[in-house]
């Protein structure tokens, strides 16, 4: 057994996470039920909140945003901290995508995974091997993305006659594809970080990146395979948000930079690293939805919207930073 | 801090000022464009901007912090600028510079008491102050009706300089003097480098964060008026692209995200160099896509000077001696 | 990254609709003018444009719409041996600095769109001190200063009138005798939205049988638009929305989803109907499947020959007048393939 392995089974670690999983409740878990109760008394007064159609709503419009916030958690928790790159590898994603559609859906597919996931797990490795900053080399992605397009595509936009867009967009039941591919990928990146050896090589790094490399971890290699995780993710949310316009740009990503790592951090997650949930990012990303649905339900206009998101997010920041303790002084 | 920072810091930035600045007035003559005394004026008001925003990255930069909402912060003071400047320009400059204020003052607080980290406390107020801004306009970009204070404030001086300039220009005098002067600069440099050790030896780190939270907001609130003032008119949509120039400006400048680095004055040579560049892409009409690539390039090739595993591999390889820049 | 996300979006925004034709008046005062020897433009009378340099201040090519703008545009000068410099940004702050360099520049005529009409008003007022004449295309420019540059403008009040033209006309085709209809409008900062919206209201108001609900600013952002799309049909209860209005195909389009995916009826006899404000591709082939009623020009294309068109005239000294408005189309099931290729290429 390797000194790797030791680490990584060490009772140590595991317990440090047991104890986080199965924690008693404590105030922060009171602020989050006050925060629930809150909502739901809103909701309770407010016309329409309380409808199926209307939670559905909150389901959908949280799902798109939500598959990319779960790319923004495994590179939270790998000590990646925040992507700069999301929206433009995002619509990256869907121009390969609706590029490619025309030869078959799965060659699209895999070319844009391919694509994207390669960009990202070279910014991993960056990352990882160098510790390069990971925001200069994020946003230094996002203007070699923008270039890059402009040159290949000369700023024509890009369509396909293929109808196998349509996929994307379809509804099982009355519940749309992408709500199901949301819940799918947060429970397999919630087993994949809990349960298995990947999964714990993520935490020890995010943990700590100087002990990880102590116990002989590629850190090149880690974080790599973290943020190739992360760019198919992003290329997912991408692929659908191409889908929804039916053609592709290097707008479609929009703002998805900030509210996928909002989403994440409401969840929970912490830019310190080693810390973060893919189901409390699902919640996260559904509280923002339901938030910004309720302010819309009430008659507030997008300003407002945007500022109280703003505001939850700080509130969650400043909750998870206290509950984790990080803040008490030696 | 050693002597060896000390040339870095200033030595870096002025490398960079000077190679831009040299292509500014050789790449003309190369592309067939016409290189006036106005196109010299030109950079300088970018300058007058761009310098009070990268001087708020770069001083929490160098305590090691890194505040995204100076990207809010300048087009909510904008926009409070001009809504409040009816009667009077002061009036408006005052309440954007106050708001400004203490929104990083309460910043610095959140940071400093509670050590958290910078990132996603000021994204978050970044995305409240979009929100806020968009409020405070009524959802409507503003125009200033006192032209006056726009054509005053972009009226040459010494032919190239304008008192929009100069006013950024004094406003950046005054930081690197009061840095220079007191121990603000070392102290902060010293928050930057290692946190422990400075409270150990001494420096009031809360006070160091605070104070450069508060600097940095009112800083981009200057940014945000001086800017507003000089086009008469306040956008309440923000502009991430100036976000990026801010940043890659503090970089070259001197300052790293690592923190305990930079100088005002290399920040300040940091910020002209990027005027300069961009002015060169405009003088010459070049291709979009090229700025994107050059600006990939040089953010990279300053994340790669700045990566310590890096470094450290490469000295592995060479095993030579070089000097690696480790805390003094 | 998304550098200046929402100020893209106001580029593509525009959508210009693009004119079949400039306005015959000016055309044919153009003409007359040739022919003629009396002098009256800036530009020496009858002259060629050949060896003249104009600098294009317009939206980066990362903007599909700004992109084919920028290519017909440098295109057509080209051919009348006019060099174009361009300057090209989504940042309206970057273009406020593009545009006091090229006042440095001294070109013969600067060709802009105005990113943000308010902080360009400086500007323009220095590049009439400059002597520089300025060609403004697509948006408005701001009324104070709008005797001061020539324009050649997207008719942004007859996207949105013609808007509601096929909103009343395809719900009058559904033997709607009552309608709910909601709005997505653009960035309700920039003029043009302010523009469309208000022509879009005042025509709706002549069928006072269909109500509008309720409108948002999505600032041109086709995911926040599906967004406010799906929480308008919850709010309202998808029973209750016969027709929707998204400022652009491209705002239009996500409405289609929304409601697709709230398991709603679209298009038909009795489905929600939705008209766009300008057209896209994604339009195009959206109304040729049925799903949308229609929409209006304002591509491109139209808007740089037309633009480019206006220019060499003013270059070559010819009388051409100061503003000139493109005529927009109405484009719903029956003529669709008529502007099928010209809405194509954004």
């Amino acid at each position: 057994m390797s000194i790797k392995d030791l680490v990584e089974s060490s009772p140590g670690v595991a317990v440090t996470r047991a104890r986080r999983l199965v924690a008693p409740p404590r105030w922060d878990t009171a602020v989050a039920v006050l925060g629930l109760l809150v909502v739901l008394a809103l909701g309770a007064t407010t016309d329409n909140f309380f409808t199926v159609a209307n939670l559905r709503t909150i389901v959908t419009s949280a799902s798109i945003v939500g598959i990319a916030a779960l790319g923004a958690t495994v590179i939270l928790v790998v000590g990646g901290m925040v992507s700069m790159a999301t929206a433009a590898a995002a619509s990256l994603a869907a121009i390969v995508f609706v590029g490619t559609l025309d030869s078959s859906f799965a060659v699209a597919v895999v070319t844009t995974f391919a694509v994207v996931g390669g960009l990202y797990a070279l910014l991993g490795w960056l990352i990882g091997a160098w510790a390069v900053n990971p925001i200069i080399v994020t946003i230094a992605a996002a203007s070699l993305v923008q270039g890059l397009v402009l040159v290949t595509t000369d700023g024509a936009l890009v369509t396909t006659s293929s109808s196998s867009l349509d996929v994307l967009n379809r509804r099982v039941g009355t519940i749309p594809v992408s709500v199901f591919a949301f819940g799918v990928l947060a429970v397999t990146l919630h087993l994949s970080l809990t349960s298995t050896r990947w999964g714990r090589r993520i935490f020890l790094v995010g943990e700590n990146r100087e002990a990880a490399r102590v116990a002989g971890l590629r850190l090149g290699r880690v974080v790599a395979s973290a943020f190739l995780v992360a760019g198919i993710l992003t290329a997912i949310a991408g692929m659908f948000l191409g889908a929804i316009t039916t053609n592709a740009s290097l707008e479609v990503g929009g703002n998805l930079t900030f509210d996928a790592v909002a989403a994440a951090l409401v969840g929970g997650a912490s830019v310190a690293g080693g810390r973060g949930s893919a189901l409390r990012t699902l919640a996260g990303a559904l509280a923002v939805a339901t938030v910004s649905d309720l302010l819309l339900l009430r008659g507030f206009d997008s300003g407002a919207q945007i500022c109280v998101k703003g505001l939850v997010v700080l509130l969650a920041v400043v909750i998870v930073h206290l509950r984790s303790g990080e803040g008490r002084r030696a | 801090m050693n002597r060896l920072h000390l040339r870095q810091d200033v030595t870096i930035p002025a490398v960079v000022l000077a190679v831009t600045a040299v292509a500014f007035f050789v790449s003309p003559a190369i592309s067939g464009a016409t290189l006036t005394s106005f196109s010299v004026f030109n950079v300088f008001q970018q300058l007058a901007w761009l310098a009070p925003l990268t001087l708020a990255l770069g001083i929490t930069l160098m305590c090691g912090e890194f505040d995204l909402s100076v990207a809010g912060i300048a087009p909510l003071a904008a926009v409070l600028a001009i809504r409040f400047g009816d009667e009077s320009p002061y009036v408006g400059a005052a309440a954007a510079l106050g708001v400004g204020l203490v929104i990083g003052l309460v910043q610095g607080v959140l940071v400093s008491r509670l050590q958290i980290s910078s990132v996603p406390v000021t994204m978050a107020t970044y995305i409240a102050l979009t929100g806020g801004t968009l409020w405070a306009s009524g959802n409507q970009i503003l125009s200033y009706d006192n032209s006056d204070v726009a054509l005053w404030i972009t009226k040459p001086v010494m032919t190239v300089l304008s008192p929009g300039t100069l006013i950024a220009g004094a406003l950046a005098l005054a930081i690197g003097l009061a840095m220079g002067l007191t121990t603000w600069g070392r102290d902060s440099r010293a928050v930057g480098s290692d946190r422990r050790a400075a409270r150990a030896s001494g420096v009031r780190v809360d006070a160091v964060l605070v104070l450069a939270f508060t600097s940095s907001g009112a800083l981009a609130a200057c940014s945000g008026v001086l800017l507003s003032f000089s086009t008469a008119s306040a956008n309440p949509n923000p502009d991430i692209k100036t976000l990026v120039l801010a940043v890659v400006a503090a970089l070259a400048g001197g300052a790293t995200l690592k923190g305990g680095r930079g100088r005002v004055v290399g920040i300040l040579a940091g910020a002209l160099a990027i005027c300069f560049l961009q002015a060169i892409f405009s003088v010459n009409a070049l291709e979009d896509s090229l700025s994107q690539f050059l600006f990939a390039t040089l953010l990279l090739a300053v994340a790669a000077a700045d990566a310590p595993d890096l470094a450290r591999s490469v000295s592995r390889l060479t095993s030579a001696r070089i000097p690696t820049g480790e805390p003094s | 990254m998304d550098f200046a996300h929402t100020r893209r979006r106001r580029i593509g925004a525009r959508r210009r609709m693009a004119a079949l034709a400039v306005a015959a008046v000016a055309t044919s005062t153009t003409l007359a003018a040739c022919g003629s020897s009396d002098s009256g433009g800036e530009a020496a009378k009858g002259g060629s444009a050949k060896g003249k340099t104009v600098m294009l201040l317009a939206g980066a090519n990362s903007n599909t719409w700004a992109g084919y703008f920028n290519k017909i545009f440098t295109q057509e000068m080209k051919a009348e041996g006019v060099t174009v410099k361009p300057m090209l940004t989504l940042s309206p702050t970057e273009q406020v600095q593009q545009f006091r360099e090229a006042i440095a520049q001294k070109p013969d005529a600067i060709v802009i769109t105005l990113l943000d009409n308010k902080a360009t008003i400086l500007g323009i007022k220095q590049a009439k001190q400059a002597g520089v004449p300025v060609i403004t295309f697509d948006g408005p420019p701001d009324p104070s200063v709008r005797d001061q540059v020539r324009s050649v403008e997207s008719d942004n009040p007859a996207l949105g009138r013609l808007a509601a033209e096929n909103l009343i006309e395809g719900l009058r085709a559904q033997g709607k005798k009552k309608a709910n209809i909601i709005a997505i409008g653009g960035l309700k900062a920039m003029l043009l939205t302010q523009q469309r919206q208000e022509a879009f209201d005042e025509e709706m108001k002549k069928a006072p049988e269909y109500r509008v609900l309720e409108t948002t600013d999505s600032q041109w952002n086709p995911t926040l638009a599906l967004q406010q799309a799906q929480q308008l049909i919850a709010k309202h209860g998808k029973g209750n929305i016969d027709a929707a209005y998204g400022m652009s195909d491209y705002l239009a389009i996500p409405i289609i989803q929304a409601a697709k995916q709230a398991g709603m009826k679209v298009g038909g006899k009795d489905g929600l109907l939705v008209v766009s404000g300008n057209c896209f591709k994604a339009g195009i082939d959206a109304i040729k499947k049925g799903e949308m009623y229609g929409t209006n020009t304002e591509d491109p294309g139209t808007l740089a020959k037309e633009t480019a068109d206006y220019t060499t005239k003013f270059l070559t000294g010819d009388d051409v007048e100061q503003h000139v408005t493109i005529k927009e189309e109405r484009i719903n099931p029956d003529n669709v393939d008529q502007f099928a290729e010209q809405c194509s290429h954004a």
